[in-house]
């Protein structure tokens, strides 16, 4: 006997056999015990995995999603990124004009024999009291909190 | 606007049209999640998913080319990637949920091999199934669970897999005839 392929018998369960195919293959499933059981096994797998009572979906599923996209919505992320960009710009912009002010106060001042020989520029005086600046609040922040720093660690241990 | 096809739809959540994207879930919830639920084995993952497959139908809305396919299938893709990369990640199968109650009617085998509804009860046979479903391996699982969602048929799951149906029709095969060992060998155990 000729079996038809596993295709055939699949497109047949699902319904989706050609019309002109479907009553040779239903005339062998009544007489092939074989491709009969694989039929029946078909319908029991797809019994099996037929809806239940567990399938609803979350009640407040749609509410969760909605939540989630309009806190982050696809056009918002651009904007986002905006918020983050300009004000880090300005305050770069806001940093060198410091920098190169003071540097030229400085000079004025007379105060760095070198700054008025013209030998140091402005902008590297400016830059030399910034990081000057940088590493003695660096050294008061970390004098202010030494004592909360060997109190914690003293604790944990 | 629920009388809308999934193309407008899909073009109004584009524009940020959370009516219509409401519209949208409402309609494929339930045969996404079955899916999804029968994929994972636990209800808490299959959630996760349709939460996270939602999340990006929103987010690539605007990426969808209605020329390159309908909207069905390319949620169904989103759904279906969504739980591959999660099962990617975490590598590890979860227990199975409980599909009892989904009883079975089966006439009686007459081949020289018991039927899968011979060897089990009714009761006991859905809950055997998934079990044995999700010890498949993946490219398996999925195709059977697509197709038997009666939600699409080959032609469209072999869009969303982006596999041939001639494949899709042979990994299903070969999953009946795994599943039929592995029922066999958990009721041989069972006695």
């Amino acid at each position: 006997m000729t079996h038809p392929s596993p295709g055939s018998l699949l497109e047949l369960h699902f319904g989706e056999a050609p019309v002109h195919a479907r009553e040779a293959l239903a005339v062998h499933l009544k007489e092939c015990t074989e491709c009969a059981s694989f039929a029946r096994e078909l319908h029991g797998i797809e019994r099996g995995l037929a809806s239940g009572p567990d399938d609803a979906p979350p009640r407040d599923g749609l509410e969760r999603v909605l939540a989630q996209v309009t806190v982050r919505p696809a056009r918002a992320r651009r904007a986002e990124w905006l918020l983050a960009v300009v004000p880090s710009a300005l305050a770069l912009v806001a940093g060198a004009w410091a920098v190169r002010t003071g540097g030229e106060r400085l000079t004025a001042l007379g105060l760095v024999p070198g700054a008025s020989l013209g030998i140091v520029s402005p902008e590297l005086l400016g830059l030399s009291l910034a990081a000057l600046g940088l590493v003695v609040v660096g050294a008061l922040v970390t004098l202010a909190l030494a004592p909360v720093l060997i109190l914690e660690s003293h604790g944990r241990s | 606007m629920t009388t809308l096809s999934d193309d407008a739809l899909i073009a109004q959540v584009t524009g940020g049209d959370a009516d219509a994207f409401t519209v949208l879930y409402r309609r494929y919830e339930r045969p996404v999640f079955a899916v999804l639920l029968r994929l994972g084995g636990q209800r808490a993952l299959a959630e996760e998913w349709l939460q996270e497959a939602f999340t990006r139908v929103w987010l690539a809305a605007g990426s969808h080319d209605a020329a390159r396919g309908r909207v069905k299938p390319w949620i169904y893709a989103i759904a279906l990637n969504t739980a591959r990369s999660d099962l990617a990640r975490k590598r590890h199968r979860m227990p199975h949920v409980s599909l009892d109650g989904a009883g079975i009617d089966l006439p009686d085998a007459k081949g020289s091999e018991p039927s899968l509804s011979a060897r089990l009860d009714a009761a006991k046979h859905a809950s055997a199934l998934a079990s044995a479903l999700v010890e498949l391996p993946d490219y398996m699982r999925e195709v059977v669970v697509l197709r038997c969602s009666r939600e699409l048929s080959f032609a469209e799951i072999a869009e969303v897999t982006g596999t041939p149906q001639g494949t899709l029709k042979s990994r299903f095969h070969r999953a009946v005839l795994a599943l039929r060992a592995r029922l066999g060998r958990r009721d041989r155990g069972g006695r």
